[in-house]
């Protein structure tokens, strides 16, 4: 169930915008692998925003909004765009090494390999088991929030992050 | 439970999915307590290292690799189509005539033969209606094999099967001259 809230009591898109654009491009960027991509579904969700708020259709809850349509714009990225997708995975890929004063120096403490080996296994995670693990790690979601956002009951929320966790541990294993 | 909890357990109740009496060991046991501490750590090294360090850079440049390779398939697929045109307009289904019914008789006659010897000499069963009146007899009585030299006896075969005549070294070997020479 949606509730919307006062037209005089919402934010404005800009504050919208930098509240939660950075949140936005790091979820999308993680489960489309693909940061060009993820610019774009972020574009088209402050889109959906904005007309939400003109159109007093804005929710109470922003944050899991925004959350919700960004992970359903991924979705169907991944069903439509076959055919992009070829295109670009087509594309050799030439990993850029970041400059020294890029890192914290608790980035320091984990290798290069180290952090190599962890993109690995989570890019070789299933999508819905990428997704819950996103929203229940790193967005820090409850999993009743996160089976909301992902419309799945709570038990299954907990099955697939079982099984991201258990494939996370078995590939970093074999790879170490 | 007194045993220590396995990784998978261990995995389920980071899931929440564990069972009562696994939470409860958890408390009381020091080692898995540990394992469960370690296992934590390592999925937040995994959300720190995915969500707070920069990915590395990505220049994409123009691939050929999987362009080749669905050409490949696709070359595969024509020529696929093409020589199932060709050889499928070269093979042609034989007329009808050549399957005749006497054909298929001989046929049938030299396979019930093979099947029907009797102490290595090949016996079909229409060799028995040529059998003499001797033979005769046997269709009376109540052997079990006899009865199958006996014109629709127990192999239910009626006449016009046509009889089987072998010849070995210029001599005919009819089973059924074979068994009277015998008698």
């Amino acid at each position: 169930m949606r509730t919307t809230r006062p037209v005089d009591d919402q934010p404005g898109h800009e504050a919208l915008v930098d509240a939660h654009r950075g949140r936005l491009l790091r979820l999308c960027r993680l489960l489309l692998r693909d940061p060009e991509e993820a610019k774009d579904v972020v574009q088209e969700v402050f889109m959906q925003a904005y007309k939400a708020q003109t159109q007093s259709r804005a929710p109470s809850d922003w944050a899991a909004w925004l959350t919700r349509v960004a992970i359903n714009a991924c979705h169907d990225r991944h069903r439509a765009g076959w055919w992009t997708r070829f295109r670009r995975s087509s594309a050799r890929i030439e990993e850029i090494p970041l400059a020294a004063g890029d890192s914290s120096p608790a980035d320091r403490v984990l290798s290069e390999e180290t952090r190599g080996r962890i993109r690995l296994a989570f890019r070789k995670l299933p999508d819905r088991q990428r997704e819950v693990f996103v929203l229940r790690y790193i967005e820090d979601l409850s999993t009743a929030e996160v089976a909301a956002a992902l419309a799945l009951s709570p038990g299954s929320v907990k099955r697939h992050l079982f099984r991201a966790i258990r494939r996370l541990r078995e590939t970093l294993r074999g790879a170490s | 439970m007194k045993r220590c909890l396995t990784d998978r357990a261990l995995s389920r109740l980071l899931a929440e999915l564990g069972k009562p009496e696994e939470r409860a060991h958890l408390a009381v046991c020091a080692p898995c307590t540990t394992r469960y501490r370690r296992l934590e750590s390592e999925m937040a090294e995994v959300a720190y290292v995915l969500a707070a360090t920069p990915w590395p850079r990505v220049r994409r440049m123009p691939g050929t690799g999987r362009w080749i390779a669905a050409a490949a398939a696709l070359a595969a697929v024509v020529a696929g189509i093409w020589l199932s045109t060709e050889t499928g307009s070269r093979i042609q289904v034989a007329p009808s005539s050549h399957r005749d019914p006497q054909r298929v008789a001989a046929a049938m006659a030299d396979i019930n033969s093979a099947l029907f010897s009797v102490d290595g000499e090949p016996r079909g069963p229409a060799a028995a209606l040529e059998l003499d009146a001797t033979h005769e007899a046997d269709c009376e009585t109540t052997t079990p094999l006899a009865g199958i030299y006996c014109a629709g006896g127990a192999l239910g075969l009626g006449e016009g099967t046509g009889a089987l005549d072998l010849e070995v070294n210029g001599q005919s070997t009819s089973p059924a001259e074979g068994r009277d020479e015998g008698a």
